[in-house]
């Protein structure tokens, strides 16, 4: 909490058009809540007060939006941005440059006119960041130079393209990363999920879909094994192709145009078809950085980087921090980023450890046993599709063997690796310095076997089971927990496991 | 245990006794805070329901057991470089915090825990996932204690989380 100390000459101002944009912010909150009023009133007098106070608070919003615009100026010294808004209620923030962990320059479609970009910048996990909405190019790009820490330096708009590129993505990749990557899926299962959250009166959702259910399956008893097949198949290619043009939607509105350059320690990139978003990071930020494959990118020859970086916030894709270091990139060209993002790692040099030789035998005989229960299953109610579990339980088992073959992990003293999955495959990669918890899991089939998970926190946003390495020999869990241990608060490196023999670490 | 550590061998605490009592003691109010609610279902409804005591009480009794038999895995140690807590009957676990992780700690009382005379050291760490860890059934003077330990000590290292050394 900083006193009022604020420089003594005037500070930059916002740009004009600030007003039409801190509006629409505030209107974006109004609108949902207006909407959801008009439709799920009826037109009793309760419901149209609350439709007048609502309307009421537009002038509100307006005047407040007016008060910020105004008020809102900026200071850049050697070592800080000071900020300062408010009429009534000041603020002022100063945020030395070391503190800002990340400076995004956004440009949505209505941005572009303007020529204007919201500057956020991003102070730490999850701490409150700051938004310059909106700021002409030059100051954006001063701001973002000055973080560098140049001070109030004026940057030629031009500089950023003197800056060699990492990597830049034509149309043509951008659109195989759509297809490659799938994201489609999870944009289907989201707009599902909104949709059935949807409470509108006039449809009843929930009855309309059971009603499609009952009449599909209806219709399906009555069909022979092969028609019956063949109709899965068409909708399962139906969905798939729905999917894949979703995900290439996606990837040209996300993706297009991407570049990423470098600039001493610190990464940026930009990309974005309506959105224009800039991120930058620096390497001590990243946390995780995953190498996408899988059979298309293989086969294509290229694989998908992405990274997660400490205190980005979870908001809509647009506004999260550098989170993809290559949505797509030719597979020789992978050495080259990761050694620009972390020097000491030497993808080559690692020395792959297998998983514990046990594994295949326990995923198979799951795998089975689950084939089976839905085998049993599927026959109480019609024996046809039985044919279809056994194809289903066969498959299982290859890919038992599969997931036990490609895995494995690996440590080169300063990162640990590890990697999973059959068709899209991921190799991890975290390094000593970015692990802030480490945890050893054994269930009593693992005790049984002698095997143990390891479970890995960072600071960047995962899913708990994303940083798990599974299937580990006891001992080689608990040599590399004490590896980690030790790396963590001593920075030096340490040398690799390097043996493959049951139980004996080297070194 | 019989599996045999690293060089340093941890020197581990375990809170077994006091935390057993303070769990056993939650699952008791509990307990006789459903017999109750049972009972006077069973008084206002149908004098059958009462016939429900009977499971109830097996099932505290099988929650009972698992709790003890669960409490005698759990201790934790306090090593140079950060605090080791193993937990867990059937899963079992053993959680490491570094100590140039830990960004606060906090010495907790629950209401029950307090007529005990106990707390629980709980440790906030950098991390996303596993960001609190809990450490149960502790006298409130060796919770202080572990606390001054951990910090006073992370005081001497370079405790900047998460800052790779440029």
């Amino acid at each position: 909490m900083s006193e009022a100390r604020v420089p003594e000459q005037p500070g930059h101002r916002l740009h004009p058009s600030s007003l039409a944009f801190e509006l629409l912010v505030q209107a974006r909150h109004l609108v949902p809540l207006l909407i959801g009023t008009l439709l799920a009133s009826g037109s009793d007098r309760y419901s149209r007060y609350f439709l007048f106070a609502l309307l009421a608070l537009i002038p509100l919003l307006a005047l407040h939006a007016l008060i910020q615009v105004l008020t809102t100026r900026y200071w850049i010294s050697d070592r800080e941005i000071v900020l300062r808004e408010g009429l009534l209620f000041k603020r002022v923030r100063h945020i030395p440059f070391e503190r800002i962990q990340n400076v995004l320059l956004q440009q949505s479609l209505l941005h572009r006119p303007f020529g204007v970009f919201t500057v956020r910048l991003e102070t730490g996990s999850g701490g409150a960041d700051a938004d310059l909405r909106v700021l002409g190019a030059e100051a954006a790009r001063r701001i973002e130079a000055a973080t560098r820490g140049h001070g109030d330096v004026p940057v030629d708009a031009a500089a950023s393209q003197d800056r060699p590129a990492l990597l830049q993505l034509g149309t043509g990749e951008v659109l195989l990363a759509g297809l490659v990557l799938d994201r489609g899926f999870l944009i289907v299962a989201a707009a599902l999920v909104g949709v059935f959250q949807l409470d509108l009166p006039m449809l009843d959702l929930e009855a309309m879909a059971r009603q499609l259910v009952t009449t599909l399956l209806r219709w399906a008893g009555g069909l022979n094994a092969w028609s019956l097949g063949l109709l899965l198949l068409g909708f399962l290619l139906l969905t798939k192709l729905l999917t894949l043009l979703l995900s290439v939607l996606q990837a040209l509105l996300l993706w297009h145009g991407f570049r990423l350059e470098q600039d001493g320690p610190r990464l940026l990139a930009q990309s974005g078809l309506l959105n224009r978003a800039r991120a930058s990071a620096t390497p001590a930020r990243v946390q995780i950085l995953s190498i996408h494959d899988g059979i298309w990118l293989r086969l294509l020859r290229r694989r998908a980087v992405a990274a997660s970086v400490s205190g980005a916030n979870a908001g809509t894709d647009s506004e999260r921090g550098l989170d993809w270091l290559a949505p797509i990139v030719p597979e020789q060209h992978t050495e080259a980023l990761l050694q620009a993002t972390w020097p000491g790692l030497d993808l080559r040099q690692l020395q792959w450890q297998p998983l514990h030789p046990a594994t295949h035998a326990r995923l198979a005989r799951r795998s089975l046993l689950l084939h089976l229960l839905l085998g049993v299953a599927v026959s109480l109610w019609s024996l046809k599709l039985l044919p279809l579990v056994i194809v289903l339980a066969a498959f299982g088992q290859i890919r038992a063997w599969a997931w036990t073959r490609l895995g494995g992990y690996a440590f080169d003293g300063k990162h640990l690796a590890w990697r999973s999955g059959i068709s899209q495959r991921t190799t991890w990669i975290v390094p000593i310095a970015a692990v802030s918890g480490c945890t050893q899991l054994s269930s009593p089939f693992d005790r049984r076997h002698r095997s143990a998970d390891l479970l890995l926190d960072t600071q960047a946003p995962q899913r708990t089971q994303t940083l798990r390495l599974r299937y580990l020999p006891v001992e080689q869990a608990r040599e590399l927990a004490r590896r980690l241990r030790h790396g963590i608060t001593d920075t030096t490196g340490l040398p690799a496991i390097q043996s493959t023999q049951a139980g004996t670490p080297a070194a | 245990m019989s599996d045999p550590d690293r060089c340093h061998t941890p020197h581990w605490e375990s809170p077994q006794a006091e935390l057993g009592r303070l769990q056993l003691l939650v699952l008791a109010s509990v307990l006789v805070v459903a017999a109750l609610l049972l009972l006077l279902l069973g008084w206002l409804l149908d004098p059958r329901l009462l016939w429900l005591l009977l499971p109830l009480g097996m099932l505290g009794t099988a929650i009972a057991w698992y709790v003890r038999a669960s409490l005698r895995r759990y201790r934790f140690a306090l090593l140079d470089d950060g605090v080791l807590l193993r937990k867990g009957l059937c899963w079992h676990s053993e959680v490491f915090v570094p100590r140039v992780r830990i960004q606060h700690t906090d010495v907790s009382q629950g209401p029950l825990a307090r007529r005990l005379q106990l707390a629980t050291l709980v440790l906030h760490t950098a991390g996303v996932n596993q960001a609190r860890l809990d450490i149960a059934g502790l006298r409130p003077q060796r919770a202080r204690q572990l606390r001054d330990e951990l910090l006073q000590r992370q005081s001497n290292t370079q405790a900047m989380p998460a800052e790779r050394p440029a």
